[in-house]
């Protein structure tokens, strides 16, 4: 208990000190900030720029971790992700069709419809995949992720015919769903977003116990006394609502899913009654980070998908290698 | 004890189990019986991972239904044949979990416990699941689902095992024997398996079945018939010998 308490101070450390310098420090484009003699402008820049995107970057982190981790382990799958199933680009693309719907019947498109779109999207595409994966086969691991992929294809030829179709207008609002971006993110919209996933978080916090026996396959589960269907069924409702959480907040953003959840289980362990915490924080880290790269690299912002998934190809393909190796992750 | 009044159970067109009846007392089990024969099936009805389609299961008073698995998963523990691993947990952590205990907890169990040392599980603590081999496993999940009756932390009245020997070697294979004859004298215990010698050697009581039916249940397995290993188990006479002792044994296997 003890040891496992001062991992988790040691990611809220990191997670404070990434905070700090992505808020201050500039890096090679923009302009470095000396927190404590701030000019007028530079406080502006710090609370109407730069916070609101490092509190998106944390709140997006924690939910595309904690929803790839939930989406791993209820597939029973090492390398299901939010992105790499489709559930990201279904619930963006149901987001492009509500704004196009909204603005057709000249409603103001609020963030309430907005994550429930989102999670629309999402939780269809669960759906479908699972019974696409029933059909191929008893939701096997590569059924899963084979039906994964042909929906993220389906996806992207639909997404793509809505580009070929629409306006210079309504095509920036695509390709900020579509490659992900903290511009434009409220206050408002944040806070209501982060109700919603801490309310995620604490249920799956709630079921930690069984979602551990998971690991040892859903015969064993039931063994133990886990009614696997049911907490399957309401555990997918939670990962899909975190993933619209997310896409709602910054678009598609591909890896990070997967990444941290392996990163972090392979350092500290599978047990989710001490390593919830530490992921959701680990995925904050993470993602500030790559927030700050895409908006202080260049000297125009990047699109985080093209940041990580810069970063996340090469690391994926390391962790293929290394399953291959070990028959599992 | 166990009770199974009427149970039927419809696996498919061609075979279900049929108007089972059978009361088991506590003590070591043999469950036997050719491929196909309803071993695992009846198992899995036992332990409440199937539901019946007719009849009722009682473990001492419990109901066996898929619906209060959680009192069930106290009382009974159950060794499936086959192992799913898709996540490269540790032994120990594997044990943690299952058992609900802390890092520091199990460390403190496996100092100690007959159980780890019979199975020779120290070493392997610390390797993950999904690279060790065959017997290592089998012995890993052995000793979770041991662990899981053993009186000192869950006093459990039930334990199935479903082929424990597969893949054992052969010091570990005497050792679950004598671990499982002493725990018999206080629990329930159903062993599945295909050691037909071993059965015909121990003075302990066995079930036979045959396609869906009990063919006979004996409350000495030496008392197994010439006739019974010919008919159910499709053995030819050259097969069986007779030692001095009288007993019955199966040579080339």
């Amino acid at each position: 208990m003890l040891v496992n308490n001062r991992n988790i101070y040691i990611a809220l450390f990191w997670l404070i000190l990434v905070t700090t310098f992505a808020t201050y420090y500039g890096g090679v484009s923009s302009s470095s900030i000396n927190p404590f003699a701030l000019t007028e402008i530079q406080s502006v820049i710090i609370y109407e720029l730069r916070l609101p995107k490092i509190f998106t970057a944390i709140l997006v982190g924690a939910c595309l971790t904690l929803s790839g981790h939930l989406f791993q382990i209820l597939l029973s799958n090492p390398l299901a992700e939010p992105g790499l199933l489709g559930v990201s680009s279904f619930s963006s693309l149901f987001i492009i069709l509500g704004a196009a719907l909204f603005s057709f019947l000249n409603i103001r498109y609020d963030v309430f419809f907005l994550i429930l779109s989102a999670s629309l999207g999402a939780f269809l595409a669960v759906t479908i995949i699972f019974q696409l994966a029933k059909i191929l086969g008893q939701y096997s691991s590569s059924a899963l992720i084979l039906s994964g992929i042909s929906l993220t294809t389906f996806i992207s030829a639909l997404t793509s015919w809505l580009i070929f179709y629409s306006e210079n207008d309504q095509l920036r609002t695509f390709n900020l769903w579509l490659l992900g971006s903290f511009e434009h993110v409220t206050y408002a919209q944040l806070l209501f977003i982060s109700l919603v996933a801490l309310i995620c978080i604490v249920i799956a916090m709630y079921k930690s116990n069984d979602l551990n026996l998971l690991y040892l396959g859903d015969q064993n589960a039931n063994l133990y006394g886990v009614k696997v269907n049911r907490l399957r069924k309401y555990m997918l409702i939670i990962a899909s609502a975190l993933a619209a959480c997310a896409v709602a907040l910054g678009g598609v953003i591909a890896f990070i899913g997967l990444l941290v959840p392996h990163a972090t289980r392979m350092k500290f362990g599978h047990d989710n009654r001490f390593i919830l915490p530490i992921l959701i924080i680990n995925g904050a880290t993470c993602m500030i980070i790559i927030e700050w790269i895409s908006r202080t690299s260049m000297y125009l912002q990047l699109p985080l998908g093209l940041v990580t998934a810069t970063i996340g190809g090469p690391f994926f393909l390391l962790i293929l290698f290394k399953h291959f190796k070990n028959q599992g992750l | 004890m166990i009770k199974i009044s009427n149970v039927s159970y419809k696996i498919s067109n061609e075979f279900e189990l049929k108007e089972l009846n059978l009361t088991i007392n506590p003590g070591v089990h043999h469950l036997l019986g050719p491929n196909g024969a309803g071993k695992t099936s009846l198992l899995n009805l036992i332990s409440g991972l199937c539901a019946v389609d007719k009849g009722s299961i009682l473990i001492k008073d419990l109901e066996v239904d898929p619906l209060n698995l959680r009192a069930l998963s106290k009382v009974r523990a159950y060794l499936l044949q086959k192992q799913t691993a898709h996540f490269a947990l540790t032994v120990k952590a594997m044990l943690t979990i299952t058992l609900s205990l802390t890092d520091k907890e199990i460390d403190k169990l496996c100092e100690n416990n007959i159980i780890i040392k019979g199975l020779d599980l120290k070493p392997l603590l610390n390797r993950v699941i999904t690279g060790l081999s065959g017997g290592e496993t089998q012995r890993a999940h052995l000793a979770r689902v041991l662990l899981h009756c053993a009186q000192e932390i869950n006093p459990a009245s039930c334990l199935l095992l479903d082929e424990p020997f597969t893949g054992l070697d052969v010091a570990h294979k005497l050792w679950l024997n004598q671990y499982l004859s002493l725990l018999g004298e206080c629990i329930t215990i159903i062993i599945s398996h295909h050691e037909l010698n071993l059965a015909l050697n121990l003075a302990q009581p066995c079930i036979i079945i045959n396609k869906g039916r009990i063919h006979s249940i004996l409350s000495d397995s030496r008392d197994i018939e010439r006739t019974t290993l010919l008919d159910v188990f499709n053995l030819p006479v050259a097969a069986l010998i007779e030692t001095n002792e009288g007993i019955l044994q199966i040579i080339g296997i």
